[in-house]
């Protein structure tokens, strides 16, 4: 871990020396949207999550920057059924060649984020895009990597690594590095993000008869039964300014064919 | 061993008996001469020394291992079928119903030539990459033929899912009484 973010720090272009962007007084809202695609109880899904932050009271307010992000998953959809994240990434390959430098069959999902970058009078919107790929268990636990990469006005290519803890209070953990934006500048603040995590998009490839061929790995898998009140999934983050906020959203039972 | 199967099954008609005595008892003191209710008297008091526990149990050690292959889709729920060989051979049925990182759980049936073995076990597991590794500990709660009262707690469970194929590996270890 110690390796990882010496390599963050050494790939980061600018030195973090800003304060806290000027909205960190205020409080920070979220909010969170959770679904399935598809939605058949008893079958595998991509779990789709969109996550929007803001300000209390200004709707273009610039939010303190996230320093922690912790999304609980409902306890019964389970990985293990998946066939997804089949190989694992080091974060030393990831950050070296970026995704492409892991196999294609350690991809656990996409996203993308909307980023702030705190430059002039107006912030500038900028948009970054996620993979989340299946990285060296951390303990007992699976370890996650997303891996983030924005282009202009601030290019960065970031590692998020994170725990996926198991059991009844199942969760996605991951610590959020700060950004720099420019030199002197406040970090950067994640206004949204949006993830997938399943077989959507993915294509993971295995040798048949001496071929290569590319297949669609399964996804998590949605119990039969839908639990009392549906899927119910929380996140909760923390900021920069020490504040914190969180979001729930719940996936409804499908209703009833006749 | 076919002399312990007969005696597990006269043990099972012991139970029945006493059933049926405390059901109809009631109903017998008016109905029935008082010669058949002494008989009747006399068989329940002796049905408790043909009953299993008046048998002595056999232990069998149990030290398998066993190669299993997905049936049907993998998912919430894995039903995996196979061979297991070691102290005993023949086909197992595991049904994993929970394979979570820090919990889980999952019922089994061996069948051998002499009779079967069914139970259950809590596990927990780990993933790294496509394998998920568990642990556990296995109790046996029935099972058929030889094995028809069989029974054992805290038997060693092990094993390996692997998730490109879902074929499975595990380890049981332990004493079962039958």
């Amino acid at each position: 871990m110690r390796l990882l973010w010496t390599l963050l720090a050494a790939l980061l272009p600018m030195v973090a020396a800003g304060a806290l962007p000027a909205a960190a007084e205020a409080a920070q809202t979220a909010k969170l949207k959770a679904g399935f695609s598809p939605y058949r109880l008893g079958r595998s899904t991509t779990v789709k999550l969109g996550l929007e932050i803001g300000v209390a009271g200004a709707s273009d307010g610039l939010p303190s920057p996230v320093t922690r992000f912790e999304m609980r998953i409902p306890a019964n959809l389970e990985l293990i059924g998946s066939s997804l994240g089949l190989s694992i990434c080091h974060p030393e390959a990831l950050l070296a060649n970026g995704p492409d430098g892991c196999p294609a069959d350690a991809r656990l999902g996409l996203g993308s984020a909307q980023i702030k970058v705190p430059v002039g009078p107006e912030p500038v919107t900028e948009g970054a895009s996620i993979e989340a790929e299946m990285g060296p268990p951390v303990g007992e636990e699976i370890g996650v990597l997303l891996y983030a990469e924005a282009g202009t006005p601030v290019a960065a290519q970031l590692i998020f690594p994170g725990v996926l803890f198991g059991g009844a209070s199942q969760s996605l953990s991951t610590a959020v590095p700060l950004i720099p934006s420019l030199p002197g500048a406040p970090y950067i603040s994640m206004v949204s993000m949006k993830l997938s995590l399943g077989p959507e998009g993915l294509t993971y490839f295995k040798t048949v008869h001496g071929r290569t061929v590319g297949y669609h790995p399964e996804g998590i898998a949605l119990p039969a039964h839908c639990p009392r009140g549906g899927f119910r999934f929380v996140s909760s983050l923390q900021f920069a300014d020490g504040s914190s906020a969180s979001a729930a959203s719940t996936v409804p039972c499908p209703s009833r064919r006749r | 061993m076919g002399s312990k199967m007969k005696g597990m099954g006269v043990g099972g008609r012991g139970r029945e008996g006493r059933v049926q005595l405390r059901g109809a008892r009631g109903r017998m003191w008016l109905m029935l001469p008082a010669a058949t209710l002494g008989a009747i008297a006399a068989l329940a008091q002796s049905s408790p020394a043909h009953g299993p526990s008046a048998h002595a149990a056999s232990t069998l050690a149990f030290n398998v291992n066993s190669n299993l292959h997905l049936i049907g889709r993998p998912g919430h729920v894995l039903n995996e079928k196979g061979t297991f060989s070691g102290s005993q051979s023949g086909t197992i049925a595991i049904r994993f119903t929970s394979v979570t990182s820090t919990s889980g759980g999952a019922t089994f049936a061996a069948y051998s030539s002499a009779g079967s073995i069914s139970g259950q076990t809590t596990t927990k597991g780990h993933v790294v990459g496509a394998k998920v590794y568990f642990t556990g500990v296995m109790s046996v709660t029935g099972g058929s033929g030889r094995y028809a009262h069989a029974y054992g707690r805290n038997l060693q469970f092990s094993g390996v899912v692997d998730r490109r194929s879902f074929h499975a590996t595990t380890h049981m270890q332990g004493s079962i009484r039958y």
